[in-house]
């Protein structure tokens, strides 16, 4: 699946009245702005904790709150950057949240995250794939995990990287091969080369 | 010009089918739609999402106000009634209309004046209504 690239001038969330807020082309104006932002928010939320659920629960709080904001009245012209912004706060309020240290998830739930519809003996290869794999990410630079996220999550190119993050398009294209290599070392220090 | 170095094709070819397959499992399907608080800031917890018309609302406002005029002015009336009942409210002590006061037999309570001893006027002010009257006549 690939996400819409994002664009320079994202849409600009105005102050509405309340007539308009609820209903009508101010929800529309918010819908568009989730569309688009949505998986962005979910994918540097992700890079900080690898945790689908975990970068999820992230992702709608910071929408939840752009959302009172714009009940509020409140103008805010680069909705991208502000999520962007919150989410990243919220990745980091989230170490010492009592929801991480008590665990809202029920076994069911977690058990649910990671249910294909494969055969138990390729499912079994595949987490244990995964699941080093993930093991690997973790061990790496979280500014790694952002730029492989977003390039392999959201198929965004390294132009698009380059603008969500920042930083230059040459920064994103070495850092983003020095990534791979060092899973590749990793992975075959491991006995992964192949893929699942 | 300034060339951005490529990245070795070889090794990150089975990485690349690795880690695309790995985030695409990751990544959430289907994505979950936005959906907003049930409990806006501004919609007040008793008002109910459908309003009413002008007319019900008035009529209601009139009814309301016709109802209340109308006690205000049952209520007075009812209770000039009720004092004026035999019995009803405890007379003037000592005054020649008073009527037997319905007291449970027994001994008077010490807070209660006593009927054959009565008690010279006391100075305070507001105690002017039922002792004094009964000196003056007699």
């Amino acid at each position: 699946m690939s996400a819409t690239p994002p664009m320079a001038d994202g849409p600009r969330l105005t102050a509405l009245t309340s007539a308009v807020a609820t209903t009508g082309q101010g929800r529309t104006d918010f819908d568009q702005v989730y569309h688009r932002y949505s998986r962005e928010v979910w994918a540097l939320a992700y890079a900080r904790w690898m945790n689908a659920d975990t970068a999820l629960d992230i992702m709608q709080e910071a929408f939840l709150r752009l959302w009172k904001k714009w009940e509020e009245g409140e103008t805010i012209v680069n909705p991208r950057a502000w999520l962007l912004r919150v989410a990243r706060n919220l990745a980091e309020d989230y170490a010492k949240s009592a929801f991480r240290r008590n665990g809202t998830q029920s076994p069911q739930a977690m058990n649910a995250v990671m249910a294909r519809s494969e055969g138990p003996l390729d499912l079994l290869e595949r987490e244990e794939t995964f699941g080093q794999l993930r093991r690997i990410l973790q061990q790496m630079p979280q500014a790694d995990r952002e730029i492989l996220t977003l390039r392999y999550a959201l198929d965004y190119e390294t132009g698009d990287i380059a603008a969500l993050l920042g930083i230059n398009a040459t920064a994103v294209h070495m850092r983003l091969s020095r990534a791979r290599q060092r899973l590749a070392e990793r992975l075959k220090a491991q006995g992964i080369e192949d893929s699942p | 010009m300034t060339r951005t170095p490529q990245p070795n094709p070889q090794p990150s070819d089975d990485i690349d089918a690795l880690l695309r397959a790995y985030f695409q499992a990751e990544l959430p399907k289907p994505w979950p739609a936005f959906r907003p608080p049930v409990s806006s800031a501004r919609v007040l917890p008793f008002r109910s999402s459908q309003r009413q018309p002008v007319w019900a609302r008035r009529t209601v406002l009139v009814a309301a106000a016709l109802l209340l005029l109308a006690a205000g002015l049952l209520i007075p009336r009812r209770t000039a009634t009720h004092s004026e009942r035999p019995g009803g409210a405890v007379p003037i002590l000592g005054a020649p209309s008073a009527s037997p006061r319905s007291v449970p037999a027994g001994p008077p309570a010490a807070d209660e004046p006593d009927k054959l001893h009565p008690q010279p006027p006391r100075s305070d002010p507001k105690n002017q209504t039922g002792i004094r009257l009964e000196l003056d006549r007699q």
